[in-house]
């Protein structure tokens, strides 16, 4: 036994932490120096295109295609395994032809006749034929869950669909619908009726051997924390898909998402990369790649417009006036998102705003300018007490913006945003909330002023006027309006009549002319104030694969959860590494 | 045994309370389960699935009740052991979800935790018997130094330096991508593999703990009038150090056991999201972000019995060392 004087004891324990610093901080130094960053454990030898996103919980097998699009097992279901009719890629390209082979109207544009692709099978070798995508059209009659097509829903626009002959199928609608096949048909899945007319509850179902037309439709390994969906060996386009299989593995968190491309051991993802450049694409130049496409509708700030004073149009537009969009981009976002005018399809579909007085209104609308945003404010009966702006009923404004307090990027832009607003004298804040759960609910009912985003069809800006002037898509105040996206709770009446004669119009002459009327009276009214362009994120190596959706090859949305978008990249992506694109 | 039996009427009524909490906590959080589903989804997915909303909410919004009404219609269900669906892995039943990720976490942190004591208190002991010599004034302080940093943050430097700078460990999940698991050799290495840094992360925050613990009451049992007959009578210093004031000084740490696993069953939620360990912490961490109100509700009645199970444990293992309350 040793018995030692106390203070030889306190001795020894400062040198023994010390000597714990010492430790760590040489740690720190040898492992400071600069080394690749690496993964220690992956046998992988990268057969499969290797995807990922980001806090995905370990994997639950769900590949039912109605209910699994929130879970990482049911993501891409839609797409890779079950094909849609046509594909109206984003941005409104041309439609491409996919089960249906060709399409024509009649009958004073009532009646589609498709004409089905022959010689498809499904997986397990039975022949795809019209019954199936009848089936597929009307399922939403055995389960509300299937209902794709909105053909059980009240007031269906659907009055018959038929199949005549195993190859044609011929749909009857109530009144002509100019958006029938880009956003309706688009959004449908195929599906075999022989397996799905026996499934008792199809909300249930967890579809563990699924039969498909698509690219990939064999479930080769499920594990909690990565699948693969390998090749269909029968698919019906001869050569294709070009890859054997696609693998989704977990991350758990953005970190763990981040390091996982860095390594090159994932290829593609649709996470934001915060300063990608030197994140990302500096770690290998030459085959990491980020595409951050701005073919989109924008990320717009909404309020519910019959509330004071937002009901106010004038005040609205000072809004715009106020706002620094180019600011905003560049700090706010990291000069990924492009400022818009504000029209807002400076992005996605340019060429439909084709008037050039039209153009030039919503340029200056969105012009950053304080000076002219006060005049606007004082012209419309609002007055200054020193710096505070006074309302026409003399009070101070107020407009606080709320945001999820994770979302660096619209944290970063609200902030530029309220102290432009607070230049003109309105009292406006950043409020944080801290997830999704606490915001959604009063941001998609507008009960506060909040960035949002678009919801419409990406095939064709009907939709977009649609959601934001039109009677059809009003939401009473104080509701959620995630359904339409009719966040400003208005309509127009002048714009709901031009939007009813758009929707039955297949002249894309006439839609034009229509649209630019649309545009007119959005510039009066300025329902909402688009701010940037949300991009399409994608993040993708060449290491490995090429032919990725990428500028010089922009064939769709670069996301490849979004259906059906995705069935063009499944199928086109190639193997073999290259350097560049 | 009258004892014994007050024990057991307490637990009886601490499960009770347990149960009622985990029912609450997570309601009491704003939002519902439906924002929890997705807000997995990107904006730009909601934006191409246009009704993906109204799916959920028609899948997982049915047959709201009071919550008065809620409440007892859980305390039915948990008593026939049924938890219900999970609406953040629909339609997996909660056991499933449990059944998969529990044994991960079980093996990870009762094994490494179970070490972690080991060693403590093992170290603790000898410090004490040795004071001033080389363990005593380099180890014992390292190790206390490194138990005063939050086991996450121990974590996030271990993922950074050893895993990515020095690449010696892989940083995330049970296994490599590719295995399956089964009762094989490459599985099992591999498993083996990915624990190891979890497993040295949880014993570098946990280990300095014991050390204090048992160092402190063993140098007052250095001091008690018995060891002395020990040395009295001959005995081997080692036999003196184990049986005499080792035995003795272990029972106070042994019953801070119990208090001390509730604690790292917390420290293990954050380490094993560190570590994207599909382990039940991880799962409990995105049950409670996701709004997954049964799946949240039955880990966390989970890890309240595992406390209330090593409290038990550690009353029986008292009786069984402790003469004194075999005695009352």
């Amino acid at each position: 036994m040793s018995r030692q004087p106390r203070s030889a004891r306190r001795l020894g324990l400062a040198a023994g932490s010390l000597a714990a610093v010492i430790a760590v901080v040489a740690l720190a130094v040898t492992a400071a120096a600069p080394a690749a960053p690496r993964i220690v454990g992956s046998a992988n030898a990268h057969q499969c295109l290797v995807m990922e996103g980001s806090g995905d919980a370990s994997f639950t097998k769900n590949f039912n295609p109605y209910t699994g699009t929130g879970l990482p097992s049911g993501q891409f279901v839609k797409g890779a395994i079950y094909e849609p009719l046509m594909v109206s890629p984003l941005g409104g390209k041309p439609t491409i032809p996919w089960l249906a082979q060709s399409w024509s109207w009649s009958n004073g544009n009532k009646t589609l006749t498709l004409n089905i692709a022959k010689g498809v099978k499904w997986s397990d070798g039975k022949p795809m034929t019209s019954a199936d995508v009848v089936y597929s059209i009307v399922d939403g009659k055995q389960s509300a869950t299937m209902d794709l097509s909105g053909y059980a829903r009240p007031g269906t626009n659907i009055a018959s669909v038929k199949a005549v002959g195993p190859y044609k199928v011929v749909i009857g609608l109530h009144t002509a619908d100019s958006q029938f096949i880009i956003s309706t048909l688009n959004g449908v899945i195929v599906v075999p009726k022989h397996i799905w007319q026996n499934v008792a509850d199809p909300a249930t179902f967890t579809n563990p051997n699924p039969v498909g037309t698509g690219p990939f439709t064999k479930i080769t390994r499920f594990t909690s924390q990565d699948y693969v969906l390998a090749k269909n060996p029968s698919y019906w386009q001869a050569g294709k898909p070009l890859i054997p299989c696609l693998e989704y593995v977990q991350a758990a968190s953005n970190d763990a998402a981040l390091a996982n491309i860095q390594s090159g051991q994932v290829d593609w993802t649709h996470n934001f990369v915060p300063n990608v450049a030197t994140a990302y694409v500096a770690k290998d130049p030459k085959h990491f790649h980020a595409f951050y496409a701005t073919t989109a509708y924008p990320v717009s700030l909404v309020f519910d417009d019959t509330q004071y004073p937002y009901s106010i149009p004038a005040f609205r537009k000072a809004l715009s006036l106020a706002i620094d969009r180019q600011s905003v981009s560049k700090l706010g976002e990291y000069g990924y998102a492009p400022a818009t005018d504000a029209i807002g399809l400076t992005g996605l579909f340019p060429s439909w705003v084709a008037d050039k007085s039209v153009k030039a209104q919503a340029k200056a609308m969105s012009a950053y300018d304080p000076a002219k945003a006060k005049s606007t404010l004082t012209a419309a009966g609002f007055t200054y007490k020193g710096n505070t702006l006074l309302d026409p009923k003399g009070n101070p404004v107020k407009l606080d913006i709320h945001v999820i307090s994770g979302w660096s990027d619209w944290v970063a832009s609200n902030q530029i945003i309220t102290k432009n607003l607070q230049a003109i004298g309105i009292d406006s804040n950043v409020a944080l909330e801290p997830d999704w759960n606490s915001w959604w609910p009063n941001a998609s009912s507008t009960k506060f002023p909040t960035l949002l985003w678009q919801g419409a069809s990406s095939a064709s800006p009907y939709g977009y006027f649609n959601a934001n002037l039109s009677q059809n898509a009003y939401i009473p105040s104080g509701q959620d309006a995630s359904s339409t996206g009719n966040w400003t709770h208005t309509y127009d009446a002048q714009a709901t009549t031009l939007l009813n004669q758009w929707k039955v119009t297949l002249d894309s002459k006439k839609q034009q002319a229509i649209a630019t009327q649309l545009e007119k009276i959005w510039l009066n009214n300025l329902p909402i104030v688009p701010i940037f362009i949300g991009p399409r994120w994608s993040t993708y190596s060449t290491k490995y694969f090429h032919c990725f959706a990428s500028p010089k090859n922009f064939f769709g949305d670069p996301i490849f959860t979004t259906y059906p978008d995705n069935v063009l990249s499944f199928t086109r992506i190639c193997p073999g590494g290259r350097a560049g694109a | 045994m009258r004892w014994l039996l007050r024990r057991i009427v307490f637990y009886i009524f601490a499960i009770w309370v347990a149960a009622t909490l985990v029912f609450l906590l997570p309601r009491l959080m704003p939002g519902d389960p439906i924002g929890g589903v997705l807000q997995h989804i990107t904006p730009a997915q909601i934006q191409a699935n246009p009704g993906i909303i109204q799916t959920y909410e028609a899948l997982l919004g049915g047959g709201k009740g009071t919550l008065w009404q809620d409440y007892l219609r859980y305390l039915h269900r948990i008593t026939h052991f049924d938890f219900g669906i999970s609406t953040s892995n629909y339609p997996a039943p909660v056991s499933d979800v449990i059944g998969r990720t529990l044994p991960y976490s079980i093996i990870l942190v009762g094994i490494s935790f179970f070490f972690a004591f080991v060693i403590g208190t093992t170290v603790g002991m000898i410090a004490a018997w040795r004071r001033g010599k080389t363990l005593d004034t380099v180890v014992v302080p390292a190790l206390m130094s490194l138990g005063a940093f939050p086991a996450f943050f121990i974590a996030l430097l271990a993922v950074y330096f050893l895993g990515l700078r020095l690449g010696w460990f892989p940083i995330q999940h049970a296994y490599d991508t590719g295995l399956t698991p089964s009762f094989s050799w490459p599985f099992i290495s591999s498993s083996v593999r990915h624990a190891e840094l979890p497993a040295l992360v949880i014993l570098a925050a946990y280990t300095g703990g014991w050390v204090l613990n048992m160092r402190t009451v063993m140098i007052n049992t250095i001091g008690e009038d018995y060891v002395q007959v020990g040395f009295a009578k001959g005995l081997k210093d080692r036999r003196v150090m184990t049986s005499y004031a080792g035995r003795n000084a272990i029972l106070p740490p042994l019953n801070g056991f119990a208090a001390q696993f509730a604690t790292a069953v917390g420290g293990v939620v954050v380490i094993e999201f560190v570590f994207s360990y599909p382990g039940a912490g991880l799962t409990l961490q995105q049950a409670v972000l996701g709004n997954d109100y049964p799946l949240s509700q039955a880990l966390l009645l989970v890890l309240a019995l595992c406390v209330i199970g090593a409290n038990f444990i550690m009353d029986i293992l008292n009786l069984i060392l402790d003469p004194r309350v075999r005695a009352s």
